[in-house]
């Protein structure tokens, strides 16, 4: 209505600004549409490329500048130290802090890539060594951006670890950044098994953070405290990295999966380092006997959905989940 | 009577204004997050711009913030775009410098803007990647990104009020604005 007024009311220097507006908006339907369709969109991701290259050394500088806010939110949790305590504690570290600041950061990297280089050599991986430079600029992915891109041997698909465990799988490559979407984007799934019961199922990423462990069968044993790592299904991601601790398991009358919540393992943050998995070799994928397990999985998991749902159950569901159980994993 | 032509202090404040968002949306946004929503200073940008009037200019700050948007993020391009460009049409419709006699009402019509925006952007995304629960993209994006949208938005719509009653007046206490003019009688 309001519109239809003030539209109404355009004078003659307002027909430029409608003008301008339709072409504005035409455009960008134009550029919405073709970013969306598969044969346009390398071009779109070429401009997003260059774009990401040139703002990288932008982002490295907001990283930086964080960093003293960072180390103050871990100073508001030591607030509630008695003053006596806080106040003796600062006269001794204040001539040392300066001396030791550079001295622990190198040894936190030392141990970090200690660690890493444990993970590679452990799990044999084929990789590339990155750091994190960003995270996520928009409110609907979870991802960061590595400063590792093409022109590394990066490409699309590529499993990410740090450490702990596995990160994410790299989205999108720039010639010198890539954007790694994260395990915990609610869009990313992995092939995932219980290390101790050894029940499949696949890890599904969640706004809140955490990890739901999906399509695990209600008669499978899971507990909390149980650790998940990646089963190798699918033949995306090296089997046996780490994904999560089981947090909280739920067994509803008459459910056929479980509700399974996992903490990750991996929490990439800024100036972390990460692996770059860049090839995987045959005894990363899975075996043929965990390929026939976690087929006999959903293959249960069906045959307990037919005995126990009413007639109404849609039967190709059934078996589309399976499939999903059995190896689904993001690309 | 003092004439001051301030077309140029407008152009100048609204470079500034897109130099330091675009800056904040780089440097600051992956770290200003509740939940997983995450702040938008191309929005805010936008929307500032809006308010200010100038003819054209919003919708071209517009389209160039959500561009610039669309092009550092991870998400389509041309969505953010064609959703600023609307929204700052719908709030620029009098072509008024509307910042200084009304920042109030600036805030309040910005406010439910942002939720409008942020909730047209969530839910378009669904449609274009869907598998995310509408829970968590309401709850834990919209919700959460629009209130840090409308926070960053506020001190930039005090700070351009302030601003342009000083330009207005020469330092001076602004009375009155007169709309459409670029004039101080």
């Amino acid at each position: 209505m309001a519109l239809n007024s003030s539209l109404s009311g355009l004078g003659k220097n307002d027909d430029g600004r409608l003008r301008t507006f339709i072409v504005l908006v035409v455009v960008s339907i134009v550029l919405f549409t073709l970013s969306c369709r598969p044969e346009t969109k390398p071009a779109f991701d070429a401009a997003k490329g260059i774009s990401q290259t040139i703002t990288a050394p932008v982002r490295y500088v907001g990283t930086l500048a964080s960093l003293p806010f960072q180390g103050l939110a871990n100073m508001m949790g030591n607030i509630t130290a008695p003053e006596s305590t806080l106040s003796e504690l600062r006269d001794q570290n204040e001539q040392l802090i300066a001396e030791n600041a550079l001295l622990k950061e190198q040894a936190l990297a030392a141990e970090r890539l200690e660690a890493l280089l444990e993970l590679k050599n452990t799990h044999e991986l084929t990789s590339v060594g990155a750091r994190v430079i960003s995270g996520s600029v928009d409110s609907a992915t979870s991802s960061i951006t590595i400063d590792k891109g093409s022109l590394d041997g990066i490409e699309v698909g590529m499993p990410v670890t740090d450490s702990l465990g596995l990160v994410g799988q790299v989205a999108e490559v720039t010639p010198t950044t890539s954007i790694v979407r994260l395990i915990t984007d609610e869009r990313s799934g992995v092939s995932a098994i219980v290390q101790e019961s050894r029940a499949q199922g696949q890890a599904e990423g969640a706004a809140d953070g955490s990890l739901r462990l999906a399509l695990v069968s209600s008669d499978q044993k899971v507990e909390v405290g149980d650790l998940v790592v990646t089963s190798g299904l699918g033949g995306v991601f090296p089997k046996g990295l780490p994904l999560g601790v089981v947090t909280s398991v739920n067994r509803g009358n008459g459910d056929l999966y479980q509700t399974i919540i996992m903490r990750p393992v991996a929490l990439s943050s800024p100036f972390d380092e990460v692996l770059v998995v860049t090839e995987l070799s045959d005894g990363q994928h899975a075996s043929a006997e965990e390929a026939e397990a976690a087929e006999r999985q959903d293959i249960d998991a069906s045959q307990n959905a037919s005995k126990s749902t009413d007639e109404d159950v849609d039967e190709g569901e059934d078996s589309g989940t399976g499939d999903a159980a059995s190896g689904g994993e993001s690309s | 009577m003092m004439i001051v032509n301030d077309q140029s202090q407008r152009t100048r404040r609204v470079v500034i204004l897109c130099v330091i968002c675009f800056a904040l949306q780089l440097a600051l946004a992956p770290f200003i997050v509740i939940g997983a929503g995450h702040v938008n200073f191309c929005l805010v940008c936008a929307f500032a711009a809006a308010f200010m009037g100038g003819g054209s200019t919003p919708l071209w700050v517009a389209f160039i913030s959500g561009l610039f948007f669309d092009l550092t993020s991870t998400t389509p391009v041309g969505l953010m775009t064609l959703l600023l460009v609307l929204a700052a049409f719908v709030l620029n419709l009098g072509d008024r410098d509307r910042i200084l006699d009304e920042p109030v009402r600036c805030l309040r019509d910005g406010a439910v803007m942002v939720l409008g925006v942020e909730l047209l952007y969530q839910l378009m995304l669904l449609i274009v990647e869907p598998g995310v629960p509408i829970f968590d993209v309401l709850f834990l994006r919209w919700l959460p990104a629009s209130l840090l949208d409308w926070l960053c938005l506020v001190p930039f719509v005090l700070v351009l009020a302030r601003t342009k009653s000083d330009v207005l007046t020469l330092g001076g206490s602004a009375k009155q604005s007169f709309p459409g003019k670029r004039y101080k009688l």
